[in-house]
């Protein structure tokens, strides 16, 4: 289980569109908007490595100016006792 | 409210996020009200870049499991670069090096062999042998190269 925070930030006329394209994002969802364009948004993701696509899908979004990783949770069993294929 | 474990955990990462934009979330239920968590949180740099940006590490059962930049780090104000967050778990990446590899052919250091896994002891052998090989100034000066490097300095 992966679950980040993230910061984005765009322009304040954009900001109805871009919470809408986010939504529709599996795994991703707004909580909060700010008057001046900033999104607090969850994503959650099975692991790692998809967590970053993720982020990058976000950070090349038309419209975005910026999205922040701010809390970043990965939760996975003990690593000793993961079958060795799961070590990641 | 009863909330699940990944509720939780979605609500801290809900509130760090709301914290570093400045605003704050009504009715989010987070670790600071539930100190039962057991979460264990330290504090410790990123070692990435020269930044040296503060990093939360939530630790759980000896275990990483979070990452939150610091918010009362003055270098960093509660944001980490990507780099920062994801540093901290390639200590459970599976192609991590766990153990030294000696370049060999037919059980010998070959430059040209195959990185083969070989004991710490064999590693410094080798190691000490081409350090002496190289002589007094060439050694003095690669190690002051690799101490500036590094951020050290020989004196
Ligand atoms: S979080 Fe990023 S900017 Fe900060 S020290 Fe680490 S690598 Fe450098």
């Amino acid at each position: 289980m992966n679950i980040s925070g993230i910061y984005i930030k765009t322009w304040p006329d954009e900001l109805a569109l871009i919470q809408q394209k986010l939504n529709k994002i599996s795994g991703v969802e707004v909580h909060m908007t700010t008057e001046n364009g900033g999104l607090i948004v969850t994503a959650e993701t099975g692991d790692t490595a998809s967590m970053a696509d993720t982020l990058m899908d976000m950070q090349q979004m038309e419209g975005v100016l910026s999205a922040t990783l701010v809390y970043h949770h990965d939760e996975q069993a003990p690593y000793s006792e993961l079958p060795a294929g799961d070590r990641q | 409210m009863k909330l699940t474990r990944r509720e939780f955990i979605k609500n801290n990462a809900i509130a760090a996020t709301a914290a570093v934009a400045g605003i704050t979330v009504p009715g989010i239920v987070t670790a600071a009200h539930k100190p039962t968590d057991t979460i264990k949180w330290d504090k410790a740099p990123c070692r990435f870049c020269g930044t040296g940006c503060s990093v939360l590490i939530g630790t759980q059962n000896d275990q990483l499991v979070a990452t939150q930049g610091d918010p009362e780090s003055p270098v960093n104000r509660g944001l980490n670069c990507v780099k920062g967050y994801f540093l901290s778990k390639i200590m459970y990446g599976k192609d991590r090096l766990t153990q030294p590899l000696l370049r060999m052919t037919d059980g010998q250091y070959d430059k040209e062999g195959e990185f083969t896994p070989v004991s710490w002891d064999t590693a410094f052998d080798v190691m000490a042998e081409k350090w002496t090989f190289l002589g007094g100034n060439v050694w003095l000066r690669a190690m002051d190269r690799m101490g500036r490097l590094c951020g050290l300095q020989i004196i």
